[in-house]
């Protein structure tokens, strides 16, 4: 009897297509109109940055080439600043500057908040969740343009007092994220199975937790990156942000002057640039989302 | 039948390879303190399997939880007995030579077999981790294991179907998979918390079948949680019934089946389905409700819903008492002792 019931197991079970989670997201993407038309122009800031990067493009930024205030034109695109620096150069390469923020504070902040997360949440409820909780609760008190100045003069006009600062500023937001998943997670069977099995905690932890909410860290380090460098235009407005370089928020600083005497170039050429990357990558993140999260078909 | 009553006599002989005693475990609620389970004991023999029976909440999942040190704490706590294995006292192990039992020396399979197993990992992945966990092998030598043991318990195809994702086998294939995973290290001791439970009743066979003969062909002891009579009747020889965190009745299967001595057990037999009988008529059932865990009568647990309660049986609580083989903890069983 058995072995007739096997024949049939084996009948009824031919292999599946063979499919993993990220190919059926990958594909989900693809189809995704609004999400590739985002990602396509993500991608041309990320080309322009590795021009950038790699000193094939806009490294004149700083020369004063032309005279002052003047309006667009074959030679200078956005016009010129009022020291006749080229505004088109300065533009594309504060590109760089704004992934440089970007990528430094998303993937920073991510790999700590994730790993934070996910030891409060596997710990929840125990001392030391209180304690990593209670130190996320004072970070989330201090206003982070406070701690970029505290930062700043505490490492000594560091290039990168900014991105630290912004890093140990966002990483609660994704620990918070990260601990409530993990809390839903712990208490799942497949978790009870791996104790069962004599898995020690921290390989549960990041070989069975995290990877689970891979979905939730990828999302949020796209917004994290919006976040930084939008928070990078703020704070460099304010004088507190970059330094010895330049970028948009600098540029719309720049500009604050000029315009009430007439002249929009710097301010147009920046706050498009950074319009066009926001708006883009927040498409980018929500077509992300909706590709990786399983439940949607 | 016969024959299995012989195999288990012959087991009576040997030295057991769980004892488990006056075990007492307790859980802290909102409302007070509940013992889900009062002072059990019960051996497994080698190469034995064992059936906990029992309605949910008696206590059959925390006993096996308790044998593989799994009870959450907080709110669960285990405030007395021991749980011997192999004349090792598993209790007050630490969390890392408990480590080195589970999987290993005992193993464990769940009742949902649709999320016991990680999703966004592959089968190779955790086999092959459970594997290198416990034993000193390369990483192909724990593939070839993993795709052997699968073999084993009746996936077609091993080969390929190691690469893939839990999502892409059926919940038969997953419970497969979750007891090659759990045999992959060789245990002597398997708990099954109702395994069958999840699956429908084609692959419920399925399963069974194939776990008796694996039992057959690895000489484990397994111990069987279920409520499910029918599993038991199949795959079982030796049956402990439990109510209300308590042991109640503990016999050979036969004995159970043909003779139950305890009220309780009689019930649960007499509510078993009848699939031959020709006039369909109301299923009987055990009047009465499971008493509160938190406000338990003094004497037997039982005694609100049985039919021959006495006035002793208020306020005494009967001792497992009987044969060798058979104990029953009432003052009244059925048929006298």
């Amino acid at each position: 009897m058995s072995e007739i019931i096997r024949g049939q197991a084996m009948e009824l079970d031919k292999p599946l297509k063979r499919e993993s989670l990220w190919t059926k997201a990958f594909k989900k993407f693809i189809h995704d109109k609004m999400g590739m038309a985002s990602f396509f122009v993500v991608l041309m800031f990320l080309l322009i940055t590795i021009l950038v990067w790699s000193g094939l493009i806009a490294q004149h930024w700083d020369s004063l080439l032309a005279d002052g205030q003047m309006g667009p034109n074959s030679t200078y695109w956005f016009g010129t600043t009022i020291n006749g620096q080229d505004i088109f150069q300065r533009a594309i390469y504060s590109t760089k500057t704004a992934f440089e923020v970007g990528l430094m504070v998303a993937i920073f902040a991510t790999v700590v908040g994730a790993l934070a997360g996910a030891v409060t949440g596997y710990f929840s409820g125990t001392v030391l969740d209180e304690f990593i909780l209670w130190i996320m609760n004072s970070i989330d008190c201090i206003p982070y343009f406070l701690m970029v100045a505290a930062i700043a003069v505490a490492l000594d006009d560091n290039p990168y007092s900014m991105h630290i600062a912004m890093t140990l500023a966002f990483w609660t937001g994704t620990a918070r994220v990260v601990r409530g998943e993990v809390i839903k997670l712990k208490n799942m069977e497949f978790v009870e199975a791996a104790h069962s099995l004599g898995v020690p905690v921290y390989r549960i932890i990041y070989k069975h937790l995290l990877p689970n909410t891979t979905h939730i860290i990828l999302v949020d380090m796209t917004i994290l990156f919006i976040t930084a460098i939008k928070s990078e235009v703020i704070l460099s407005f304010l004088g507190l942000g970059i330094k010895d370089s330049i970028s948009w928020g600098l540029m719309i600083s720049e500009a604050s002057g000029e315009i009430t005497a007439g002249y929009f170039c710097n301010f147009f050429a920046a706050s498009g640039m950074l319009f066009v990357l926001v708006l883009a990558f927040n498409m980018f993140s929500d077509s992300l989302q909706d590709a990786l999260d399983p439940r949607k078909v | 039948m016969n024959n299995l009553h012989k195999d288990s006599l012959d087991i009576e002989k040997a030295a057991p390879i769980l004892t488990v005693d006056n075990l007492t475990v307790d859980f802290t609620t909102d409302k007070g303190t509940i013992r889900a389970i009062d002072g059990i004991s019960f051996e497994v023999m080698p190469g034995e399997t064992l059936a906990i029976v029992g309605e949910s909440g008696c206590g059959k999942s925390v006993s096996s939880l308790s044998i593989m040190g799994l009870v959450p704490s907080p709110p669960g706590n285990i405030v007395d007995g021991s749980i011997k294995f192999n004349n090792r006292e598993l209790i007050g192990l630490s969390e890392k030579e408990y480590r080195k039992v589970r999987g290993n020396d005992i193993s464990m399979i769940f009742q949902e077999p649709m999320t016991a197993l990680n999703p966004v990992l592959k089968i190779s992945t955790q086999m092959v981790d459970v594997i290198r966990l416990h034993n000193k092998v390369s990483k192909s030598q724990a593939k070839e294991r993993a795709i052997k043991m699968l073999e084993t318990v009746g996936i077609p195809s091993p080969e390929s179907r190691i690469h893939e994702y839990p999502h892409q086998l059926s919940g038969g294939m997953r419970q497969r998979v979750m007891i090659a995973m759990a045999l992959s290290c060789g245990p002597d001791l398997l708990l099954a918390d109702e395994p069958t439970t999840a699956l429908d009743v084609t692959i419920q066979a399925q399963v069974m079948s194939e776990m008796v003969r694996l039992q057959k062909q690895l000489g484990m002891a397994v111990v069987l949680v279920t409520h499910d009579l029918g599993v038991v009747a199949e795959s079982c020889q030796r049956v402990v019934v439990m109510y209300c965190g308590q042991i109640i009745e503990q016999a050979p299967v036969n004995d159970i089946f043909a003779n139950p001595k305890h009220p309780y057990t009689q019930g649960l037999l007499k509510s078993i389905p009848v699939v031959r009988e020709r006039k369909i008529s109301r299923l009987p059932t055990i009047d009465g409700v499971v008493p509160d865990l938190l406000d338990l009568p003094s004497g037997c647990r039982f005694t609100d819903r049985c039919q021959f309660s006495e006035d002793r049986c208020r306020t005494n609580r009967p001792q497992l008492s009987g044969t060798s083989t058979h104990q029953v903890a009432c003052f009244n069983p059925i048929g006298g002792m």
